[in-house]
């Protein structure tokens, strides 16, 4: 096993891609199992870890969303918008390159279309207003991965997947950390603008009125997403169609900044390529997490950190770093695919809320992006302005040490990001989240279970939620303990069991994948004679002549 | 070798078009029967009815997501846009790089042809599990609902026959293929893009570890293709035409070049030239 690992890191240093490492450790551990066959590491992909995981479909939608704004001449009016309102402030470009930055990310998941399309519309006007070179530099390069932190943000999205979290309110845990990062990056750009020898632009309300008037369909985006699917109104993956049907119709029909022969096709194939790497990595690590706790790593980390680490404090510190590194190497969705099944449950163990960790973890690959000397947007910056990589290490130094300084503050201070999730919580009537002791995330992944009504604890899928023994052992071992003992052992019982339940379903695994069959097949069969009768029903309702309809009801 | 390039560039061509065509299907069937679901709140008969016989749109999208995402994914093999740790990319020299690329792009190969085996192991699987709903009772026990004989469909009450699926059943049946399912029908183009993807990544390891072999001009000029790819992923992303010039023009030719000088603004066209950071195969983002 220990042998297969590094000839793995190995490769991924080659420059193999990640998906296909992640294949092969599947495939190794499958096979190395005296049951697995060659289709047992390719079933899970097929089942709700992967094909059947509903929210995947919003992250296609989404993304092709952010390609066609970001195509679209929605930066330039952006810009203009911005300058006219916020123009009279000292470091106004700054801020608008902020503001702009976070927009497009939220979009295009810090994918480094915001750095070309953004950076490169301002930093030749912040150049001109005699901002120093070094400073718009790294301004630019920061705003690459500015918005991950809110809605719908693919990152937090694909987040939200694997830790299995309330998408309800992952959505809203980011949106004061967010704005809190903007804020600060914002004050410290005013304060650098003030001392360049800026170009004050006037307000002129004729000017406001009219950028306003141009932007306003795009400047409802937002509120259409948000309030769609924040009302309740829409699912998400409804408020994902209505924004991209939306966006689509905005730039193709009202802004004609789109063309349906020209740009489309290239708009839908560049970003679906970066949907292809992105699904695909997780679609082959589904095996690969099974891997891991088969092999009990996650237990085996515990113990470690538990026997060096006592207190929180040192956790969260030790986890900042390690993230960073791990996002500096390894490329955002690379990384919430491995890491988060990696530390969620040391987060867990330590006591931390899951959202709150959701927003740590996430702003920590936010800086990691930028981290010298590997974070890819230092090289999307570096190709993009020519400037060479090293240059670029002295440019973000001052925006990292303000980004670290937000990420201590949201890291020790829970109540920025868990405030807005515990009030979606309080407004639906199943939830429950807010018993501070005991075990809160055993309980957790069953109300947030509850609460979505889609999502299975991963973990317990994992552990073969499907293979009647493992479903009856993972309670067991998790229900009792979880009333008594301390919660890093309860955690650990309940690796150790769902380890244990693993090895278990493995094993059944033939047995296991076709009982799934058969209940959804039985499932399906139900499913339609009642979508039969409700449509017998309905014909009945509308008088038709009965005597024809009557045979069909079985 | 320029054969395959060729026939490389025009499949890739066909993957585009029909990832446009499921991408903005799926767009306009999930609004359609998001729009209907929410008009089922105002207690409309035809609303509900119709989205009773919407039922297939919700596995529709799920499978659509499916043949997007592994679309897209041998896609990004053809862009070399996969996501891969390329940190000793960006610092090796020129021919230590591709050396690497060749290493790199034959084991990927074989996993994804590994994995491409596993895949369509497993969607066979899915393939010979017969849901009930097709089951039909003959004479000679339980048969397929598309196999049933007129006779045979006339004594049974309230079946309706699938008839597209029966059409793509008997089609794959000449392949040797059995699809009970049309769940798992749609499964096929999994394995079926790993193959692809596989291929292209022998191709890339093959063409590199060739031009390694036959030394630095062979390297300079996989380079320059190299950097025409990328800079039509580039022009792409900042809007400008080379998608179409791209595929039009051989790779690698000076008329490329000249062509995206032309279209990229001269200070794009320059850095593309200048930059040297392992802008290969298994680009990063």
């Amino acid at each position: 096993m220990i042998l297969i690992g590094i000839i793995l890191i190995l490769l991924a240093f080659l420059g193999v891609p990640l998906f296909a490492l992640f294949g092969a450790a599947a495939l190794a551990l499958f096979l190395s199992l005296p049951e697995g066959t060659w289709a047992s590491p390719a079933i899970d992909m097929f089942g709700i870890g992967f094909a059947e995981q509903p929210s995947l479909i919003t992250i296609p939608l989404f993304t092709f969303a952010g390609y066609l704004l970001a195509e679209s001449g929605m930066p330039r009016r952006l810009v203009a918008l911005s300058r006219a309102w916020l123009g009279w402030m000292p470091g106004s470009l700054a801020v608008v390159c902020l503001i702009a930055s976070a927009f497009f990310t939220t979009f295009t998941g810090g994918s480094g279309i915001t750095i070309v399309a953004v950076g490169g519309l301002l930093l030749p006007a912040m150049l001109s207003e005699k901002y120093p070179e070094k400073f718009t530099l790294g301004l630019v390069t920061t705003g690459g991965s500015l918005g991950i932190l809110f809605p719908p943000s693919v990152p937090l999205i694909l987040y939200g997947i694997i830790a299995n979290l309330s998408m309800d309110k992952l959505m809203v845990a980011g949106l004061v950390p967010g704005t809190l990062v903007v804020l600060v990056l914002a004050v410290y750009g005013a304060a650098v603008g003030l001392k360049s020898n800026y170009v004050k632009v006037p307000f002129v309300w004729k000017d406001a009125r009219q950028t306003l008037w141009i932007i306003k369909w795009e400047l409802l985006i937002p509120v259409v997403l948000l309030g769609g699917f924040g009302s309740g109104i829409l699912r998400l993956h409804e408020a994902a169609v209505l924004t991209a049907l939306y966006v689509l119709f905005l730039e193709i029909v009202v802004y004609k900044d789109i063309s349906i022969r020209k740009d489309l096709p290239r708009v839908v194939i560049e970003s679906m390529t970066l949907v292809g790497a992105i699904l695909t990595i997780m679609a082959c690590a589904v095996g690969f997490t099974g891997w891991l706790i088969q092999a009990e790593v996650p237990q085996k980390l515990l113990e470690v950190m538990q026997s060096m680490i006592s207190s929180q404090f040192l956790f969260l510190l030790v986890l900042n770093i390690f993230l960073v590194i791990v996002g500096m190497l390894m490329e955002i969705f690379a990384a919430i695919v491995v890491a988060v099944p990696l530390v969620l449950p040391l987060a867990r163990a330590y006591g931390l809320d899951p959202y709150h960790f959701a927003i740590i973890f996430l702003l920590n690959l936010e800086i990691a992006y930028l981290m010298p000397p590997l974070g890819i947007n230092l090289f999307i910056s570096s190709i993009r302005f020519g400037r060479p990589v090293t240059s670029l290490y002295g440019s973000v130094m001052s925006f990292i040490a303000v980004l670290f300084a937000t990420l201590m503050l949201v890291s020790y201070v829970p109540i920025i990001s868990t405030w807005l999730p515990s009030k979606v919580q309080s407004d639906e009537p199943t939830a429950g989240m807010d018993e501070p002791s005991g075990a809160p995330s055993d309980n957790l992944d069953d109300k947030d279970f509850g609460l979505t009504g889609e999502d299975l604890d991963k973990l317990n899928v994992d552990a073969g939620v499907d293979a009647g023994a493992a479903d009856a052992a993972t309670p067991d071992a998790a229900a009792p303990a979880a009333a008594e003992e301390p919660k890093p052992l309860t955690k650990a019982e309940k690796a150790k069991a769902a380890a244990e339940a693993r090895k278990a379903a493995a094993l059944e695994k033939k047995e296991a994948a076709k009982a799934k069959r058969e209940a959804a097949k039985e499932a399906a069969r139900i499913k339609r004679e009642e979508a039969k009768a409700k449509r017998d029903a309905a014909k009945a309702a509308k008088t038709k002549p009965a005597a024809e309809e009557e045979p069909a009801e079985q | 070798m320029e054969f395959f390039r060729r026939l490389d560039r025009v499949w890739a061509r066909g993957e585009g078009m029909l990832t446009v065509l499921v991408l903005l299907s799926m767009v306009f069937v999930a609004g359609f029967s998001a729009a209907i679901r929410n008009l089922t709140r105002f207690e409309l008969d035809w609303a509900a009815r119709l989205l009773t016989d919407m039922e297939w749109a919700d596995s529709f999208l799920r499978k659509a997501t499916m043949w997007l995402a592994f679309l897209g994914a041998s896609q990004a093999t053809y862009y070399r846009k996969h996501i891969a740790i390329d940190v000793l990319l960006r610092i090796a020299p020129l021919k230590q790089r591709w050396v690497m690329h060749a290493l790199s792009g034959i084991i990927a190969g074989l996993i994804t042809f590994a994995l491409a085996f596993s895949l369509s192991a497993a969607v066979k699987l899915n393939l010979s599990e017969r849901p009930i709903e097709y089951e039909m009772l003959a004479e000679n026990g339980s048969k397929h609902l598309c196999e049933g004989t007129p006779e045979e469909l006339k004594n049974l009450a309230d079946v309706e026959v699938p008839h597209i699926f029966c059409g793509v059943r008997s089609t794959l049946k000449v392949f040797g293929v059995t699809a009970e399912t049309p769940g798992a029908a749609f499964q096929i183009v999994v394995p079926f893009m790993f193959i692809v993807m596989g291929l292209r990544f022998l191709g890339i390891g093959i063409g590199a570890a060739r031009a390694v072999i036959e030394g630095d001009a062979a390297i300079h000029r996989l380079e320059a293709e190299e950097h025409a790819r990328l800079a039509a992923i580039h022009a792409a992303v900042s809007g400008e035409e080379a998608l179409a010039m791209e595929s039009s023009l051989p790779p690698g030719s000076t008329a490329v070049d000249a062509h995206r000088d032309a279209a990229l603004d001269g200070d794009e066209a320059d850095l593309l030239d200048d930059d040297d950071h392992g802008d290969g195969p298994q680009r990063k983002s």
